[in-house]
């Protein structure tokens, strides 16, 4: 496992750095701008996209089929990519956190609660992609799972739009907020759901 | 001990299927596992490497059944496959400190040495790699984890000459210890021929033959004579034949040769491209 982890972390060095990039620019953006979550969003939406890369790249070189070859087992394989999403989803939600930390102090008006519920509603943007993704990927291969993602893309970003774009103030109403950690939570659970489903997928798939 | 033992092997896809594979590679030995494209080579191997899901029949890899422990069974065995599938940023330093971590027998220095003996970079990326370069630095990874048996897919295809010959010679080099094996595919049959102390014929998902490679040139020539001649050998004698402006060129049983045939010693492509047709026919 962790020599599949050190794999992608020399992947992610090489083919990543414009991902990573950009979550510092929109945080960086975020920073400076008038109040929009938006900015917020994208770093977490970029997240879930490093990971669909690194499987990308397996795929396109053959690592997937050479990786079946190694004392590896199905379930590492899909387990450390798992982990991969998990380290990366916490990297950039521990940034955009800081930041939101920040920009609430800054101004004088640190509300836990609203901070809990702008956090949370990012965590679930940030796991939602791999959760709903890697299952298909693990069956099915990246080139259907792309394609699925950026549909995702596309909800998200009206998900965002409609419920905090030009309402930055929205997390701190409490129906709003219980949804969001509702809906957070969920995703955080079907996380877990869906990497026990993937081991299940990925043991049945020809390599 | 045999290295691996193939009994009643099936496999289907839509248009392919492979039907009741036999095979036994003894301990000791190199095995060449000869077929055209789409001959069920690698379909063989990642059964092997239960890579892929069998429909029937049973695998056993150094004395244990492959579906029981692959993951551990993988310690001692060595990989190359055709395309490789090293990700194209790695050096080959990086592939060194990813298999330390993959691999519980790996040995840095041997690691070292085969890149070395290789001529390999070290610091320049997989994917600037030739496609000799590439192949060596797979046998280098499968060589440095001390593995018993070695399992190459087309690992000479797409190479010169001089290259080939290095390999080889590694492969060879390995099977010296009598507790080593190693099975390649190849449908260059000429490497084959000088490596393989057995050759298996597949050809579309069956297997032709499978016997050891001295004891097939021993047993078989080629003839050459009139049709009129070659109706006077027993049918189940004649292995392929092929019409030329000439006559007739057979392959056929050596100890069913009259004396005043011309005959010409087998290689073993001749062999297979000739009970191939012969197949197909």
């Amino acid at each position: 496992m962790k020599g599949l982890i050190l794999k992608d972390f020399y992947l992610t060095i090489r083919y990543c750095k414009a991902i990573m990039l950009l979550d510092l620019v929109f945080i960086a953006i975020y920073l400076f701008q008038k109040e929009n979550l938006f900015f917020l969003f994208y770093p977490c939406v970029f997240a879930g996209l490093l990971p669909i890369t690194l499987l990308s790249c397996d795929e396109r070189e053959k690592w997937d089929s050479y990786a079946g070859t190694l004392p590896c087992t199905r379930a590492q394989l899909v387990s450390e990519k798992y982990l991969i999403s998990l380290f990366g989803g916490l990297i950039v939600l521990l940034l955009c956190g800081a930041a939101q930390a920040f920009r609430m102090i800054s101004k004088g008006a640190f509300l836990p609660m609203e901070y809990l519920g702008v956090i949370m509603t990012l965590a679930g943007i940030s796991f939602v992609v791999p959760t709903v993704l890697y299952p298909f990927i693990f069956r099915f291969g990246t080139t259907k799972g792309r394609v699925l993602y950026y549909i995702l893309i596309a909800l998200a970003c009206a998900f965002g739009s409609v419920f905090f774009g030009d309402h930055p103030g929205i997390a701190a109403e409490t129906g709003y907020r219980n949804l969001t950690m509702i809906i957070a939570g969920a995703v955080i659970i079907l996380y877990g759901m869906s990497w026990l489903l993937s081991i299940r997928f990925y043991q049945k798939r020809d390599l | 001990m045999n290295a691996i033992e193939i009994k009643d092997l099936c496999k289907s896809y839509g248009d392919f299927s492979l039907d009741h594979l036999n095979l036994i590679l003894p301990t000791g030995c190199i095995m060449g596992l000869i077929g055209e494209n789409g001959a069920g080579k690698t379909t063989t191997i990642k059964l092997i490497l239960d890579m892929i899901k069998r429909d029937s029949g049973q695998i056993t890899l150094l004395g244990k059944d492959n579906r029981e422990d692959i993951r551990l069974l993988k310690e001692d065995i060595g990989v190359v496959l055709d395309n490789v599938g090293i990700s194209s940023c790695l050096t080959a330093v990086q592939v060194g400190k990813i298999m330390k971590h993959v691999f519980q027998n790996w040995d840095e220095g041997a690691f070292e040495a085969c890149l070395s003996r290789l001529s390999l970079p070290k610091t320049k990326p997989f994917g600037e790699f030739s496609r000799g370069m590439k192949m060596k630095l797979g046998i280098a990874v499968a060589l440095s984890h001390h593995p018993k048996l070695l399992i190459l897919d087309e690992a000479t295809s797409g190479l010169d000459p001089v290259v080939r010959d290095d390999i080889l010679n590694i492969f060879s080099e390995f099977t010296r210890d009598e507790t080593h094996a190693v099975l390649i595919s190849s449908h260059i049959v000429s490497d084959l021929e000088k490596l393989c102390d057995y050759v298996a014929f597949l050809h579309q998902g069956k297997l032709l033959l499978c016997e050891e490679t001295d004891r097939l040139k021993e047993r078989y020539v080629i003839v050459h004579c009139t049709e009129e001649q070659l109706a006077s050998f027993a049918p189940a004698d004649v292995i392929g034949k092929r019409k030329n402006p000439y006559g007739v060129e057979a392959i056929v049983s050596g100890k069913s040769v009259p004396a005043h045939v011309q005959t010409s010693p087998v290689d073993i492509e001749q062999l297979f491209v000739f009970m191939a047709k012969e197949e197909a026919r």
